[in-house]
């Protein structure tokens, strides 16, 4: 990592840290500001370079075909390398990322040649403002959990997840955390896609938030679904998607609290609901509407039809999403998916008629997504199932603080209320469906 | 109360302050992608089961020597030794409630050695036995037959993913049959009671012999 035009070292790779568009880590100055609430502080921008570095590897180079770990060395520069090279700061950093993203990563520090460019500071308004931070990304899980919480809390600091938009620098008052004060651009062509540092990135915004505003606490506004699914349907040889599961959470939160020092908590109001039951009851508050929030990360490159930017309608998300929306007893416009018939009796009739990209990596999400929700409502009779359980049990009450009984019986809540959702949701596509075919296929192997 | 250009996320909150932060765009979470490609010790046990030719026990056995093959790829002899050890009776300071200083030892584990799916759950497994209290033979049997269970599901999840985005109808229903037969009558207790990471688990003997007759 180099903060100036220096020459990486030989044999090393360099990744440039700046504030131009050339730079790989290219900070925008205005979105940083937005973090500064109480002045300057080397140790939260050290912060944010470190997760940046951690997410141009991750995305820079491809994952190996038949394995998954990589290894990387990498050289930071920071304020004050001798608090980052302490054994319990470096070592929490080390478990916590490697938890996450299956990458052997391994850091030295070394202090940096020129302080980094401060931006002037801003008249910020939430200064010191004891409320929980909240990820906010206009998914339906943050919509809905900021209004549910809004009933108990005062204030609650929406953490933006996304680029700074025009619209936000037209305000009168300057807004805190309007965006990733950072972006990055990996080096080299052959891109990886599955970008597990995302959670890193995610989780360190918002407990930066949280210690800036000295509210101690985040909420996690993920349901049970996208916190266990991803991590408990392991395929292949693939590593598990922690990026929601408590037990990374807890290792981010220690990291955190180490190097920030102070005790910063994260809190999952929905672990144990179903986004089907979060959205009942953020039904009953009847505040704004649901229909505009998205939940589709496909890029307009794959997700747009008659120049609008859609959601697929066939990814695990759109599919989660829509299956929750069905168990909350709603329905929503067509218009909003490409994939819009999930009835039709085939894969490639079931989007827009006017949709030509019907690619074959659609189909192949799709499979995924159907595989994912089935198998997640399947679970409980799995053969690995009981020790699975068990082994939750025992993990999950140290994190959350609950006794190992309780977090089964949840956990069989949780997945037996999930099965209930997707096998309606499923009926409901009609006997023809070819979603529905691709699970009596799956079920006839029984 | 500013409000935003649609007039609505102002209301979600009884905060001023982030009324007005807009929708973001392209840090969605994702869902799975495609599965990764089959490792080729997989892809003859689906060769097999796919041909329809194969005794489920020759199966079972093919995927057990691909599950062998894994570990050896995925598990670190060091992180092996080091599980193994702290498993053994050597130590002699099991108890039921693990210390901080057991933890610690796990974590360090987990922290460098984890690379991969199969060496995460093998110390995950490895730290939920040791809490249980068991210790030696036990031990051992129950850590290696959860995580060949684990691995066998996580294999034959893949080729039904791989073979439902590239076969007709017909021959994936005579397919899955297979892989179902194999994972009913998949016990992994046989293969984890005589493991061990020095010896290799064979693949199934070719039976193209005339004295190997046909089988019962």
């Amino acid at each position: 990592m180099l903060e100036t035009d220096l020459v990486p070292r030989h044999g090393w790779q360099s990744c440039t840290l700046g504030q131009t568009k050339e730079s790989n880590i290219n900070f925008d100055l205005a979105s940083l500001k937005s973090y500064l609430l109480s002045g300057w502080r080397d140790i939260l921008y050290d912060c944010m370079v470190v997760a940046a570095s951690a997410e141009y590897c991750d995305r820079s180079y491809r994952r190996p075909g038949h394995g998954w770990g990589r290894i990387f060395n990498l050289e930071i520069p920071v304020h004050d390398a001798r608090k980052w090279r302490s054994p319990e700061i470096s070592q929490s950093l080390q478990l916590m990322l490697t938890y996450l993203t299956g990458d052997q990563c391994h850091f030295q520090f070394v202090d940096r040649i020129v302080q980094a460019c401060e931006p002037l500071q801003g008249n910020f308004i939430a200064e010191q403002i004891p409320a929980p931070t909240l990820a906010y990304s206009n998914g339906m899980d943050s919509r809905m959990v900021s209004a549910l919480l809004s009933q108990q809390e005062n204030e609650i600091i929406r953490v933006r997840l996304g680029k700074r938009e025009a619209e936000l620098d037209k305000t009168k008052d300057a807004i805190p955390f309007i965006a990733i004060p950072y972006s990055v651009k990996p080096g080299g062509t052959n891109l990886e896609v599955s970008f597990r540092t995302r959670g890193f990135k995610h989780a360190l915004i918002s407990g930066l938030a949280a210690h800036l505003v000295n509210s101690k606490r985040v909420i996690m506004p993920e349901s049970g679904q996208g916190c266990f699914g991803p991590a408990l349907i392991i395929t292949g040889h693939a590593y598990p998607d922690f990026r929601n599961f408590p037990v990374f959470i807890s290792y981010m939160e220690r990291f955190l609290n180490l190097i920030l020092e102070d005790s910063i908590r994260f809190e999952y109001p929905r672990l144990w609901s179903t986004k089907g039951e979060t959205l009942k009851d953020y039904l009953q508050l009847k505040s704004i509407g649901w229909a505009d929030t998205r939940s589709c990360w496909q890029s307009s490159r794959y997700a747009g039809a008659d120049g609008k930017k859609r959601q697929c309608g066939i990814c695990a998300a759109c599919l989660l999403r829509r299956m929750s929306v069905h168990a909350a007893g709603q329905d929503e416009s067509a218009e909003v998916y490409i994939w819009s018939d999930l009835s039709a009796s085939t894969f490639e009739q079931g989007a827009r008629s006017n949709f030509k990209r019907k690619l074959r990596v659609h189909r192949e999400y799709a499979i995924a997504g159907v595989q994912l929700w089935q198998q997640f409502a399947e679970f409980p009779r799995a053969k690995v199932y009981h020790h699975r359980s068990k082994m939750m049990g025992i993990q999950l009450s140290q994190v959350l603080r609950t006794s190992s009984q309780e977090i089964e019986t949840r956990l069989e809540n949780l997945l037996s209320n999930h099965e209930e959702e997707w096998v309606a949701f499923v009926e409901s596509l009609g006997k023809k469906s070819f979603i529905r075919e691709w699970i009596t296929r799956h079920d006839s192997g029984n | 109360m500013p409000l935003s250009k649609d007039g609505g996320i102002a209301v979600l909150t009884k905060s001023e302050k982030i009324s007005i932060v807009a929708d973001m765009e392209g840090s969605m979470s994702d869902g799975p992608h495609k599965s990764l490609p089959m490792k080729p010790g997989w892809k003859c046990f689906s060769e097999g089961a796919d041909k329809g030719i194969t005794e489920t026990e020759d199966l079972i056995q093919e995927m057990v020597s691909a599950i062998d093959k894994d570990v050896r790829s995925e598990c670190s002899m060091d992180l092996i030794d080091a599980v193994e050890d702290l498993l053994s009776d050597r130590r002699g300071q099991l108890s039921l409630e693990a210390d901080d200083g057991d933890k610690q030892r796990f974590e360090d584990l987990r922290r460098q050695w984890c690379g991969s799916s199969l060496a995460e759950i093998f110390v995950t497994t490895a730290e939920f036995i040791f809490q249980g209290g068991l210790s030696g033979t036990q031990a051992h049997n129950q850590l290696w037959s959860i995580v060949f269970l684990e691995r066998a599901l996580a294999g034959l999840r893949q080729i039904e993913e791989h073979y439902l985005r590239r076969v007709g109808a017909r021959r994936f229903d005579a397919f899955l049959k297979r892989l179902r037969e194999v994972e009913q009558q998949f016990d992994p207790n046989t293969y984890a009671k005589h493991y061990s990471i020095s010896h290799r688990i064979p693949r199934p003997r070719k039976r193209d012999q005339l004295e190997d007759g046909a089988r019962l």
